[in-house]
This record gives C-alpha cells, structure tokens and sequence, in this order.
C-alpha cells in the first residue's frame, strides 16, 4: 500500500480545516456550558418551585381530609334531621288530611242535621197547621194564594186556585157581607188589610158554597221577612155557625129577660130596689127593710064608688086606666115613683125634696084638667080627685111568706098622708099637706098656699095642722082664694080666739069674692053653730 | 284534673288512667283550647305507661278540637315507652274516620270502637 503522500498543501489546508473545526468546538463547548449552567439554574429553580407547591399540595390533602371528614360527620347529623323533618311532614301532611277530613264530615254531618231538622220542623208545621181544627190561608206579597190548610179547603169548599186567574180573593173564594148578597169588598177583607201591613178580625163574613151557606170569623195578620217587608200574610178562620147561632139564642133571650125585666120593674118600682140596695129583685129576701125621710102622696078619685056603678067591669077599668095612665108621668118626671095603686088611688113616694111631691101634685091637677075637657067634649061628667101630702121617716121593706111577699112601706106618715088625703072631701079641696111637708119646702112662697085647719087625726094624741095648696085649682077658684087669702087668713085668726062672730063677718067676704070656697062656708057654718050653741049655753 | 262547662266535660281518671271526654267540644280556635291542651300535656308529662282516650260520648268535635287530638297523640308518640288506647263509639258517625287517622300518627295506637 503505498497511499501517496498528503502533499502538504494538503496537510495545511487539513490543518486550517482542523483549526476552525477546534474554533468551532471551542464555541459549542462555550454554548454548552452556558446551556448546562442554565439549565441547571433552571431546574434549581423549578425543583425549589415544585418543591413548594408539593408542600402545599400536602397541606391541602391534609386539609381536604379533615373537610371530608366533617363533611362525613354534617352528612350523617342531616340525614337524622331529615329523617325527623321528614317525621314531621308526614305527621303534619296526616295532621292536616286528618283535619280536613274531620272538618269535611263534620260538616256534612251538621249540614245534614240542619237539613233533616228544617225538613223535620217543615214537616212538622205542615202537620200543625194541618190539625188545628181552624182555616188557615196564606197568600203571597202580590196576593196570591199560596196555601191553605184542610180546614181551609173544607171551608171554603176550595184550595189554591191556580195561578192563572186574576179574579180578586172574596170573588174567588165567594166571601160575601153575612146576610146580603154583596161580596165582601176586598179592600175591607182582613187578608187585604194584612198585607197593607195591619192585623184584623172581622166576624160579619160568609162563604158561599154549592148548598151552603157558612158564617167565618176571620183573623189575618202580615208576615215579614228579615227586613220587615211584608211577604205573606196569613189569615186564620172558622166556622162561626154554632156561635151565630147561640148569639142569636142569646140576644133573643137578653131580650126576653129585657122585656121580663121591665115587666117586673112595673111591678116593682126600681126605686125600690135602690131603697133596699139591691141591684135585682132576684137579691130582694123576705125581712129586706130600710128607713128613710120621705114625701108621701096620696091621690084618689072623690066618689069613685058612685061613679063605677054605672060602669060596667071593663069600662071601670078602662077608665081607672086612663085616669092613671095621665097621672103616672106627673110623679115620675118630678122624681117620684109610684109604690102603688090601690083601686083608683095612687100611692107616690119622693125620696127627694118635698117640693118634688108638691110640684107632681099640681102637675097632676093640672093633667086632670086636660083630661077634663076631654071628658066634656066627650059627654062625660068631669072628675074631682083629692091628693094628700105629708113627710115623715118611712120604713120599706118587704112582707109575707115564703111564697107570697111584696115591698111595703110601714109608717105613721103613711097613715097621716092617707088621713089628709081623706081631709080634702071634707074641705072640698083638691090638695091637702101637713105641716110637716110645709116646712119641708125650699121656699113656701112659690106655691099659693093658706092655712087650712089644725086638726085632730083619729087614733093620733097630737094634732096636726094642714095647708091648702091651690096652685092646681081651675084659674077661677084659684084667684078668689087669693083675693081673699088676707080676709080669710084674718077670719082663721078671729076664730081660733073664739072671736066668732067678727070671724063669721070675714068668712062671709070671703065667700063674695069667692062662693065656691067651701072652707070659708064650713068655717063660717061652724061660727054659726057655735054662736047657736053659745047663745043657748048663755040663755 | 277536669275541665267542666255547660256543653262538655272532660276528666282524667287516674285509677284507670283514662281520660274522658264528654259533650259538644266546639271552641273556636287554639286559644280557647289551651286549657285542654294543657291539662293533656301535662298527662303526657307525667309518662304514665298506658293512657287510655275515651270519646265514646263526646258527640261533637270541631276542627281545631281533632287538632288538638292529633297533636296529642304525636306527644304520646314520641314518649317511647307509653301505649295508647283510644275508645270510640260507632253511634257517632265522626268518630270511626276521624280516630282512626290518628293511628296512621302512631300505628302501635290501639282503637276500640264499639
């Protein structure tokens, strides 16, 4: 092998390239020096970098083990408080279903007892209403029938009309006025007046059906509701037949016993009773008395006896009739009442004052003098009647048996009345009162009244002495005894002081003025005899 | 322990440990009933082992009164150890639907309706 020999150009240009390769190492060993020592600085670095995130890193674990763990132990303390919210949801959820059920069927319960209770009470006032042995009708506000019970359709031979008809309640139901044929005017009809708000009765109503007739008291009252409008009225009625019918009874015997009664009190003057204190004569008992001052009147036809001998029984009672028939309301209207009559005679009693009897006395002559006139143009002799007064304390009561008794009056002035009554024939006058009666008069001087006599009254000690009253005498008589009151007056005087013959002087004046003054002529007749008398006692 | 007015009584009688209920309970809302929910709570505090209810004449009771019921009967409840017996009446149409929600509250309640 013999290689040729590098020439040395070669050898230079070898050496120049080996040169520049050293330059070049020389460099990249520079390069990777600097590489190394900052790579190595790097990863210092980044080692001390990791180094701290791993310690945090570990820090972190362990603190994330720890939130685990109260994570663990949160965990398990919730879950028992559910467990418990849970409990109580579901206690609450039943709680509530419990409740509202409760309430549901508690409700519908009392829903159902009300409704049962209404429908109960319905029913029950239907049957109420259905018993009651009355008519009962309701009509609405507008007036329509509504209901009726069965009375009410008997009664009425009826029920509720239908609705379609517009005729007015009384034509409807045929209620008509009781005893006419006038339907009841509907305004005055109590359903009507009900629902105009006011309550009535009428009893004067009747219905009318096929083939009868039926009397109704009706009563009719509004019902209002909650706000006080009226939305019904109600009406009650019922069969008043029976009850028309024993009023009528009833009237009719009120009237009869009305008629007994007056019947009675012609018997029994109701003054009588008063007297006795009795409101009846069913209160009067045998023995009945009561003591009280009183004017007695007697009054009497003079010659009756003669007269009723020519009548016959009929006419004497005719007459007797019509006598007293014109006499009675003289005593009445003066406050008397008449106790009785006996015969021709009345027997009048005035409770009040004398004056009453005095003023009825005159009336009655003054009757008697109409009746008179009548008596005359009719043919008829006219009548004279004597009236007697006195006034005095009189018991009356009532006498008999059990089975016969009557009211009386017991008293002496009764008797003295009688007696003065008797008086008048003898002095031919027409009234005659005792003294007692004369000082019993409010004012004597309204009455034309002369002393007459004191008198001696048989089966009496005292003597009574009794007055004229003339004021009833004809217009004639009477004013001649006025005339010659003071003569006569003057003439008693002279007599009573057995002054006869001056007294017989005066009497005989007064005869002038006045004739027929038939005291004056007995006076005058008794002066005569007494001077008769005592001429011959002188002799 | 008794609570007494003109519409219902109530009375707890110890030798049976029962409490009675009798009448119309209808108190309007929790307030008026707080008299009652005390007397029975404070039966429930005296942890009797067995405490009996008896409705058996309580003839009305209003919404507010089964409340007062129910809320009882979770007290009872929740005292582990007491049982419990409810006494109803089948005659009162309320009482077989409405006690027997409280054994659904606690199922080991016993309820007698005769």
């Amino acid at each position: 092998m013999q290689e040729e020999q590098p020439s040395r150009e070669q050898l230079f240009l070898e050496i120049a390239n080996l040169r520049r390769e050293l330059e070049d190492l020389k460099n990249k060993k520079a390069d990777l020096e600097i590489l190394l020592e900052t790579t190595t600085e790097h990863s210092d670095i980044v080692e001390a970098q990791l180094h701290q995130s791993n310690q945090q890193l570990q820090a972190e674990i362990a603190e994330r083990q720890r939130t685990e763990e109260a994570l663990q132990a949160s965990q398990a303390a919730l879950q028992s408080l559910l467990t418990i919210v849970t409990r109580d949801k579901i206690d609450l959820e039943i709680l509530l279903e419990t409740t509202t059920e409760h309430s549901d069927r508690v409700e519908a319960e009392l829903h159902h007892k009300a409704e049962e209770a209404v429908r109960a009470s319905e029913r029950r006032l239907a049957q109420f209403l259905e018993a009651v042995p009355v008519g009962v009708f309701v009509i609405d506000a507008r007036g329509k029938p509504y209901y009726a019970n069965h009375t009410a359709q008997r009664l009425l031979g009826k029920g509720i009309v239908p609705e379609d008809t517009t005729a007015q309640l009384p034509e409807l139901y045929q209620a008509y006025v009781a005893g006419t044929d006038r339907l009841y005017p509907n305004a005055q009809q109590p359903l009507a007046l009900a629902l105009s708000g006011s309550c009535s009765t009428v009893d004067d109503m009747e219905v009318r059906q096929a083939d009868k007739i039926i009397p109704i008291e009706v009563w009719a009252t509004p019902i209002f509701d909650e706000k006080g409008e009226i939305v019904y009225a109600i009406a009650a009625f019922q069969d008043i037949t029976r009850r028309k019918k024993a009023e009528a009874e009833r009237i009719q015997l009120i009237d009869q016993l009305y008629q007994l009664n007056t019947a009675y009190e012609r018997f029994v003057p109701r003054e009588f009773l008063q007297f006795l204190k009795k409101k009846s004569i069913i209160d009067v008992t045998l023995g009945d008395q009561v003591q009280q001052e009183m004017s007695v009147l007697f009054a009497d036809i003079r010659d009756f006896t003669a007269l009723s001998e020519k009548m016959t029984p009929s006419d004497n009672f005719q007459f007797i009739n019509a006598f007293l028939s014109r006499m009675e309301p003289a005593i009445t209207e003066n406050n008397g009442f008449i106790d009785k009559y006996i015969g021709d005679g009345i027997m009048a009693l005035f409770s009040g004052s004398a004056d009453d009897a005095i003023k009825a006395a005159i009336t009655m002559l003054h009757n008697l003098a109409e009746y008179n006139q009548h008596r005359a143009q009719a043919g008829y002799h006219p009548i004279q009647i004597g009236i007697g007064i006195n006034t005095g304390s009189l018991m009356l009561g009532t006498v008999g048996g059990n089975n016969r008794m009557q009211g009386t009056v017991v008293s002496d002035a009764v008797n003295l009345a009688s007696r003065i009554e008797g008086l008048t024939k003898e002095y031919g006058v027409s009234l005659l009162i005792s003294h007692q009666t004369f000082l019993q008069l409010q004012n004597s001087s309204d009455y034309f009244i002369r002393i007459i006599d004191r008198v001696k009254i048989k089966g009496k000690s005292e003597e009574v002495t009794v007055y004229e009253v003339f004021d009833g005498d004809l217009a004639e008589l009477k004013d001649g005894k006025l005339s010659a009151k003071t003569i006569f007056e003057k003439a008693l005087l002279f007599y009573k002081n057995q002054k006869f013959h001056e007294a017989a002087q005066l009497f005989q004046d007064c005869l002038w003025y006045n004739p027929m003054d038939k005291v004056a002529k007995i006076y005058l007749e008794r002066c005569q005899f007494v001077s008769t008398n005592f001429r011959i006692n002188e002799e | 322990m008794e609570i007494k007015t003109e519409d219902y009584s109530i009375w707890y009688d110890s030798v049976t440990e029962t409490a009675i209920f009798q009448g119309s309970l209808r108190l309007s809302g929790m307030e008026e009933y707080a008299p009652i929910v005390k007397l029975l709570n404070e039966l429930v505090d005296s942890e009797p082992p067995k405490i009996t209810l008896n409705l058996r004449e309580l003839e009305f009771l209003n919404s507010s009164g089964i409340n007062v019921l129910s809320k009882f009967v979770i007290n009872v409840r929740q005292k582990e150890s007491m049982q419990m017996i409810v006494q109803g009446s089948k005659n009162i149409p309320w009482q077989s639907k409405s006690l027997k929600n409280l054994q659904r509250l606690m199922p080991s309640l016993q309820l007698e309706l005769a």
